[in-house]
C-alpha cells in the first residue's frame, strides 16, 4: 500500500487508485467536471490539477495514480492558478443565462464558479453558440451551455452500452451529438440528464416547471419494475414534479431506467378520487358508506368459496396482507397475486427470489438467460449485467428471445427443450457453465408464465443443479420478476388456499358463475371479459382496465402517496414514503380494506400502520430487516413435466407502458410512439 | 561542417536511385543480420550510448526509450509504431527520407522491432504524402522479396511484418498517444499519460512510437558504432541531424548538419544567407511552428541543439528553420500560426480548446492593433494558463510562439496598437 | 376616542393639520424639555392605523419634521391614492380562484385529471 503526504496529511491507500480518491479518503475535495466514480477516467476538463513535488507541471488527479513517497498539495498557489485559469476558460463560452436555466441550483459549474470563478470576465471576443440537438421527447438539450466533459458520451456507451452519442468537430467546433439527429434510443437515456454537469442536457418533461430548492425531496422506492431501484421523488404542492434516483450500490448504483424517471405524469392523469357504484348499468360517484354499503350488500350470504381476490403488480404488501386476511375472513380460499399466471411456488422461498442478487452479478462468471430480456424488463439491472460483460471473461448465453440486450450473447435459440439438453450437458454450453465457478442462470416471466411454466421451473432447477451454480455461499438460481408486488405477494402466502382457485380458475369460475364476486386489489392486468357476471370490487389508483371493469372502486393511493413495503425481485424489502396526499377521496389502501372489513362484519385486528406490519412480521420474518436481504433456503421447487414446444417470448412488448402508471403517462405515450411504434424521422441515409 | 563520409543520409536530395538496388549500394541492409545477431540488450545499450535523441521534437533520448519496453513478452503483443505524420508547419524532413531514402526506414523498423521483440510495425504516415507512401510500400514490398522483412527477416530467424497506414490529416495525430487512438480506428484524441504507451500502448498492447528520422538514423548508428555519432556535436546534442531552412533565404533547403552547429553558419553556408543580408535578418523560429521565436540578437550566435536553444527559452523542436526578414509583419505572422492551433486543437481538454481560439482571436486584434496595452499582459496570462495545465503537448506548442512574440518583440505590439488607435483618432477629428 | 384622550387634545394639543379623509393630526402645544414633542392623530371614524395616508405616516414616526402636502410637487402619475387595510371587508381582495370571484383559476401542476368512467 503507498504512502504519500496531501496538504501535510500522511496517508496510505490501496495501490492503484488516483489521487483524486486519496484525496477523498481525507475529505479534501477536488473539484471536478468530468471525473464521475462511475465512469471511464476522461481527465480533459483539468478542473482536478493538482501539484505534486518533483513535477514541473501541476497534474489531473483524476486520472494520476498514486505512488509511495508522493508529496501532493491541494491549496497551493500553482493548483489555485491552475483551477481558476481552468475555471475561465470554461466560462468564457458558457452562456450566462443561469437565471433561465433549469439547472440553476444544481449546477457543478454555478457552484464551482463561486470558489474558482473570477469577479469579471476578461474574454471581450463573441461567445460560441451551437446549435441544439433534438435527442428525443425526455432530453432537452442547449449544447450551448455544454462544457465538453464528455460524461454523457461515456454513459451512453459503456453503461447504456448503445454508442449513439459522440463528438463530432475538434478544437472549439467540438459538439457533442448523434452525428445523425436522432433520438437516444437507450432505456437508461434519462440518467445522462443527471450526470451533466451544466445545463446542456436537462429533462425535457420537467423543463421549466420548478427550481429545485422549491421542491420537496422525499427519498422512495420505485415500483414500476421489479428491481426496486432508490429513487428521490420531489414534489411541490400536491403534485411529483420529478423522480430522480438514489445512491444504493446494492440495488440501481445511481441509475434509474427512463419508465421510472419519466412516467410521474401518469400519477396526475386517469386518477380515482372517489369511490363509484354501479347503478343502471352506469358507475356514479359515492361515498365511502355508500360503497361499502353496496359491497356489503352484495356480499351478504354469499359462500366464502365463491369469492375470489387478486392483488395486482403494484400493491404493496401491507394491503396484500390485509386483503389476505380479509379473504380468509369472508372464508375464501380463492386467492392469487400471480395475475399474469406465472408458475411460481411460495412454498420455496429461493424458487422466486433473485437469488444471486444484483449486486452478485459481478462475482458471476457465466450466465444462462431462459427466457427474458434484462434490457425490457429491468434496464438498470441489465446494466449491470453489461458492467459485469464488460469486465471480461463472462461468457452469456440465452434461451429466449433474440433481442439486442447491448452486449454480446451467444442465442442459443428459444425452444424450451434445450434447457434440458444443457442440463443433460448435451449442449455445449453445459461445459461452459460447469467450467464456471459461480455460473448463474436468470429465469423470467416469459418462461413461467405459460400453461408449462411449472415443468420450465423444474427444468431449471435441475440445470442450476446439475450446472453447478448452488453450492456454499453461491446461489446462481435467479428469477427476474416484473411485478414490484411479485415478491412481496408470494412472501406473504398470496396464493390460492387449500382447494382453492388461482388465477385462470377464478376467472374460469367468473365465466360459469362459480365465483360471484372478485376483489381486485389494482389487478389490471387480466382478460376482464372473462370476469362473467361476477360482482366485481375494484380498489387501485388508476382508472385503467379494472375500473372500467368494476361494479365498486374504491381509489387508492399511488406508489408516492403512501409509505408501503415493497419487496424487489432479490427479496430486499424497502419502504416508500409518502411524498405527497392521495387525491380527493383516495386513501392508502390497507386503511380501505380495514374499514371495509368493519362494514362487512369481519374487523381486521389492526388500527395503525406499526399493527400492520406487525401482522406482516407474524406472516413472513422476511419483514424483519429492511434494505436487506437474506439468503433463501434452497428445496425441491417446481413439478416435473412435459415441456411444450411453444418458444419462450418476452411479456414485454412496450417497454414505457407496463402499468397503469405509465399507461396514463403522456411522456410515456411518446416514447411509444417514437421507439416502439418506430416513428423516429426518417433521413437521407436511411435509403 | 558536416564532413561528407560523415552523412547518413546520402540520397536526401534524391539524385540516386531509391530503389533497393541503390539503397544497397549506399550501404544499407548491410550486415543487417550481424547487427540482429548481437542481441536486443547489444542494440538498446548502443543506442543509449549513441545518445540519440528523438527525432520528432521532444528530445527524449531513443535508447532509454526502446529499454521503456517490457523486457520479456508477455501474453500481449509488442509493436512498434513510427509516427511519419509529419505535420509541424515549417517541416518536411521525414518528407525526403520516406521519398529518397525509404529503405533506411524499413531496415530501421526491422531493427529497432527486434531490439523492442514486437513483430508487427505500423508506419502511420500522414496522408497528403501520397507519393511518399506509395514509395514507402514500394520499399517494403521489395524488402518483402528480397526476404529482409517478412517471416525469419534477413534469416535472422525473428518474423517481421510491416505495415502502412494512412492518416485522414489532422496535426494532433502527430502525438503518439493521439495517433495510437486514431491507428486504432478512433478520433484522433490524445490519451492521459499515465500509462505511458510502453506499458498500455495500441490494442492495450507495450508500444513505442518512435518518429521517422529517429529510426531511420538507427541502422547506420549500429553499424559505424556508437562512439562515431557520439562523436558528433556536443555532449548529450549528439550525431547528425536534418535541418530543414524555409523563408526569407535566398536557397531554401533541408540539409544534414552536425547538431550544434551556429544557426548563422547554417543558414549562410546551406541557405544562401537571409535575403538582404544578415542584418536584414528580422527573426528565426528554429523548431518549427510550436517554439518561441528568437530575435536577430540572439541569432547572431545561438547553437543549434536541444540545449542551447532551451537556454535561450526556445527549442530545438523538429529543426525546421523558418527565417524571416524585415519585410515581414511578424505579428501577423504569429497570428497565423494561432490560427493554425486553433483549427488543429483537438477539443478534448478545456485549456486548449477554449484557449487556442480565445488567444487567436485577440492575436487577430493585435495584428491590426485594435486592442489596449493592457491585453498584451492578458494575452500573457492567457498563454501560462494554457500551458502545461493540458493532455498532451498541443496546448504548450500554441501558447509559446506567443510568448515568444511578447517577450522578444513586445514594442513592436505596443507600437501597433498606438498607431492604430491614434490614426482613429486622428480621423476622427 | 376616549375621554383622556379627548382631554389630553383639548388640553395640549395643536392641530397640525387634517388629511383627505378628515384625520386630525396634533402635536404638543408647548415644546417639551429633554424629549421630542408628541405627535398623534384623531381617527375620523373608527380607530384604524392603516387609514394614515403615506405623507402623515412619515410625519408621525418623526420622518420628516414637517408634514409632506398631498399634493406635493413630483407627485408621480403612477402614485395611487392611499387606501386603508380593506381585510375583513367586503373589499377585501380575493386571489384569483377563490370561490366568491367565480371559484376558477389558471392550471396549475397541482392539479390532476381525475377518471371519469
Amino acid at each position: 500500500m503507498p504512502k504519500l503526504t496531501i496538504d501535510g496529511i500522511e496517508v496510505e491507500v490501496p495501490a492503484g487508485v488516483t489521487i483524486l480518491q486519496a484525496c477523498e479518503t481525507l475529505g479534501i475535495e477536488i473539484p471536478r467536471f468530468c471525473y464521475h466514480e462511475r465512469l471511464q477516467i476522461a481527465g480533459n476538463c483539468r478542473m482536478c490539477l493538482v501539484e505534486v513535488e518533483k513535477s514541473p507541471k501541476p497534474v489531473a488527479s483524476c486520472a494520476m495514480p498514486v505512488a509511495d513517497g508522493m508529496v501532493v498539495h491541494t491549496g497551493s498557489p500553482m493548483v489555485e492558478k491552475a483551477r481558476k485559469g481552468v475555471m475561465e476558460f470554461l466560462l468564457i463560452n458558457h452562456p450566462l443565462d443561469c437565471p433561465i436555466c433549469d439547472q440553476g441550483g444544481e449546477c457543478d459549474l454555478q457552484d464551482q464558479a463561486i470558489g474558482y470563478g473570477f469577479d469579471r470576465g476578461r474574454f471581450s471576443e463573441n461567445k460560441r453558440a451551437v446549435k441544439d440537438k433534438n435527442f428525443g421527447p425526455l432530453i432537452k438539450t442547449y449544447m450551448t451551455r455544454c462544457i465538453h466533459c464528455t460524461r454523457c458520451i461515456r454513459f451512453i456507451t459503456e453503461v447504456a452500452g448503445v454508442p449513439e452519442l459522440g463528438a463530432t468537430g475538434r478544437g472549439e467546433n467540438m459538439e457533442v451529438g448523434t452525428y445523425v439527429e436522432k433520438a437516444l434510443s437507450s432505456e437508461l437515456s434519462g440518467n445522462i440528464i443527471d450526470l451533466c454537469p451544466v445545463g446542456a442536457l436537462t429533462s425535457k418533461p420537467f423543463a421549466f416547471t420548478a427550481r429545485p430548492w422549491e421542491l420537496r425531496k422525499t427519498e422512495s422506492i420505485d415500483v414500476l419494475d421489479a428491481l426496486g431501484s432508490n429513487i428521490r421523488v420531489d414534489a411541490r404542492g400536491a403534485a411529483v414534479m420529478r423522480v430522480l434516483p438514489r445512491i444504493n450500490d446494492d440495488v440501481n448504483e445511481e441509475w434509474l431506467s427512463d419508465k421510472s424517471r419519466f412516467a410521474y405524469d401518469g400519477l396526475q392523469r386517469q386518477r380515482l378520487d372517489t369511490p363509484y357504484v354501479r347503478r343502471d348499468g352506469r358507475l356514479q360517484p359515492a361515498s365511502w358508506q355508500d360503497a361499502f354499503a353496496a359491497i356489503a350488500a352484495r356480499l351478504n350470504g354469499v359462500d366464502g368459496k365463491r369469492i375470489a381476490a387478486i392483488a395486482g403488480d403494484l400493491a404493496d404488501c401491507e394491503s396484500m396482507v390485509a386483503l389476505k386476511d380479509l379473504t380468509a375472513a369472508l372464508g375464501s380460499p380463492n386467492i392469487d397475486c400471480r395475475q399474469d399466471g406465472a408458475k411460481l411456488d411460495a412454498s420455496v422461498r429461493a424458487s422466486y427470489l433473485f437469488n444471486t442478487t444484483v449486486a452478485g452479478i459481478e462475482e458471476a462468471d457465466a450466465l444462462l438467460l431462459i427466457g427474458t430480456d434484462p434490457r425490457r424488463e429491468a434496464a438498470v439491472l441489465n446494466a449491470r449485467i453489461r458492467k459485469r460483460w464488460l469486465n471480461g471473461r463472462f461468457p452469456i448465453a440465452s434461451v429466449g428471445p433474440k433481442v439486442d440486450l447491448t452486449y454480446r450473447y451467444e442465442w442459443l435459440g428459444d425452444e424450451p427443450r434445450l434447457l434440458t439438453d444443457i442440463a443433460e450437458a448435451k449442449h455445449p454450453f453445459a461445459e461452459v457453465l460447469k467450467g464456471a465457478q459461480k455460473p448463474m442462470l436468470i429465469l423470467g416471466m416469459g418462461a413461467l408464465a405459460r400453461p408449462d411454466g411449472a415443468a420450465v421451473l423444474a427444468a431449471a432447477r435441475r440445470l442450476a443443479e446439475t450446472c453447478g451454480m448452488v453450492k456454499d455461499g453461491w446461489n446462481g438460481f435467479n428469477v427476474l420478476h416484473l411485478a414490484a408486488a411479485r415478491v412481496g405477494g408470494l412472501d406473504l402466502g398470496l396464493v390460492p388456499g387449500k382447494g382453492g382457485r388461482d388465477v385462470a380458475g377464478i376467472l374460469a369460475g367468473a365465466e360459469k358463475g362459480d365465483i360471484e364476486v372478485v376483489y381486485l386489489l389494482g389487478a389490471d392486468e387480466i382478460d376482464m371479459d372473462r370476469l362473467g357476471k361476477a360482482f366485481v370490487i375494484y380498489q387501485g389508483h388508476h382508472g385503467d382496465a379494472g375500473a372500467h371493469r368494476a361494479d365498486v372502486v374504491l381509489p387508492g393511493a399511488a406508489y408516492t402517496e403512501k409509505n408501503a413495503t415493497y419487496v424487489n425481485t432479490e427479496g430486499r424489502a424497502q419502504e416508500t414514503r409518502l411524498a405527497v396526499f392521495p387525491p380527493g377521496e383516495a386513501r392508502e389502501d390497507w386503511k380501505v380494506l380495514r374499514a371495509l372489513s368493519e362494514a362487512l362484519g369481519h374487523r381486521l385486528p389492526y388500527d395503525s400502520l406499526r399493527e400492520v406490519r406487525e401482522r406482516m412480521l407474524a406472516v413472513s420474518r422476511v419483514f424483519a430487516h429492511r434494505d436487506a436481504v437474506a439468503a433463501a433456503e434452497w428445496g425441491a421447487f417446481g413439478t416435473d413435466g412435459a415441456l411444450d414446444n411453444a418458444p419462450f417470448v418476452s411479456p414485454i412488448e412496450n417497454f414505457y407502458m407496463t402499468d397503469p402508471i405509465s399507461r396514463a403517462s403522456k411522456t410515456m405515450a411518446e416514447c411509444t410512439a417514437l421507439f416502439v411504434a418506430g416513428n423516429q424521422r426518417k433521413t437521407g441515409t436511411h435509403g | 561542417m558536416l564532413r561528407d563520409q560523415d552523412r547518413i543520409f546520402t540520397n536526401l536530395y534524391g539524385m540516386h536511385d531509391w530503389r533497393l538496388a541503390g539503397a544497397r549500394a549506399r550501404g544499407d541492409w548491410d550486415g543487417t543480420k550481424e547487427i540482429l545477431r548481437k542481441g536486443r540488450d547489444w542494440i538498446i545499450e548502443e543506442m543509449k550510448n549513441s545518445g540519440l535523441r528523438g527525432r520528432g521534437g521532444a528530445g527524449f533520448p531513443t535508447g532509454v526509450k526502446w529499454s521503456f519496453m517490457p523486457k520479456t513478452i508477455g501474453d500481449r503483443p509488442h509493436y512498434l509504431v513510427v509516427n511519419a505524420d509529419e505535420g509541424e508547419p515549417g517541416t518536411c524532413k521525414d518528407r525526403e527520407i520516406m521519398r529518397f531514402d525509404p529503405h533506411k526506414l524499413v531496415e530501421g523498423c526491422l531493427i529497432a522491432s527486434f531490439a523492442m521483440g514486437a513483430h508487427a510495425c505500423y508506419i502511420y504516415i500522414r496522408g497528403e504524402f501520397f507519393r511518399e507512401a506509395e514509395h514507402l510500400q514500394h520499399a517494403i514490398d521489395e524488402a518483402y522479396a528480397a526476404g529482409l522483412v517478412g517471416k525469419n527477416a534477413c534469416g535472422s530467424g525473428w518474423d517481421f511484418d510491416v505495415y502502412i497506414h494512412r492518416g485522414g490529416g489532422a496535426y494532433i495525430c502527430g502525438e503518439e498517444t493521439a495517433l495510437i487512438e486514431s491507428l486504432e480506428g478512433k478520433k484522433g484524441q490524445p490519451r492521459l499519460k499515465p500509462p505511458f504507451p510502453a506499458g498500455v500502448g495500441l490494442y492495450g498492447c507495450p508500444t513505442t512510437v518512435n518518429n521517422v528520422e529517429s529510426i531511420a538514423v538507427a541502422p547506420t548508428i549500429l553499424r559505424r558504432g556508437a562512439a562515431w555519432f557520439g562523436s558528433l556535436g556536443r555532449p548529450k546534442n549528439t550525431g547528425t541531424k536534418i535541418f530543414c531552412i524555409s523563408g526569407h533565404v535566398n536557397e531554401p533547403c533541408n540539409v544534414e548538419e552536425e547538431m550544434g552547429i551556429p544557426l548563422k553558419e547554417l543558414i549562410e553556408k546551406h541557405a544562401g544567407g537571409v535575403r538582404g543580408g544578415w542584418n536584414n535578418l528580422l527573426a528565426v523560429i528554429p523548431g518549427g511552428s510550436s517554439v518561441p521565436v528568437l530575435p536577430k540578437e540572439i541569432c547572431d550566435n545561438v547553437l543549434m541543439d536541444f540545449d542551447s536553444l532551451r537556454e535561450v527559452r526556445s527549442g530545438l523542436g523538429t529543426a525546421a528553420v523558418i527565417v524571416m526578414d524585415k519585410s515581414t509583419d511578424l505579428i501577423r505572422a504569429i497570428t497565423r500560426l494561432s490560427r493554425f492551433y486553433k483549427h488543429e486543437s483537438c477539443g478534448q481538454c478545456t485549456p486548449c480548446r477554449e484557449g487556442t481560439g480565445w488567444m487567436w482571436r485577440v492575436m487577430e486584434r493585435m495584428a491590426t492593433g485594435n486592442a489596449t496595452v493592457e491585453e498584451i499582459d492578458m494575452l500573457e496570462d492567457v498563454t501560462r494558463q494554457v500551458e502545461g495545465h493540458t493532455i498532451c503537448a498541443l496546448g504548450d506548442a500554441a501558447a509559446w510562439p506567443i510568448q515568444g512574440l511578447i517577450r522578444h518583440f513586445r514594442p513592436e505590439l505596443e507600437r501597433r496598437i498606438k498607431e492604430y488607435h491614434s490614426a482613429r483618432s486622428g480621423r476622427a477629428a | 376616542m376616549t375621554a383622556g384622550t379627548r382631554l389630553c387634545t383639548w388640553l395640549n394639543g395643536k392641530l397640525v393639520g387634517t388629511d383627505e379623509f378628515g384625520n386630525r393630526y396634533y402635536t404638543e402645544r408647548r415644546e417639551p424639555v429633554g424629549r421630542k414633542a408628541r405627535r398623534w392623530v384623531i381617527y375620523q371614524g373608527e380607530a384604524e392605523a392603516s387609514k394614515v395616508p403615506a405623507e402623515w405616516h412619515a410625519w408621525l414616526h418623526y420622518t420628516t419634521e414637517q408634514p409632506i402636502a398631498a399634493d406635493v410637487q413630483g407627485a408621480k402619475p403612477w402614485m395611487r391614492p392611499h387606501v386603508p387595510n380593506l381585510t375583513g371587508t367586503a373589499d377585501a381582495y380575493l386571489p384569483p380562484g377563490d370561490d366568491r370571484r367565480g371559484g376558477r383559476r389558471e392550471r396549475s401542476a397541482s392539479d390532476y385529471e381525475s377518471w371519469r368512467p
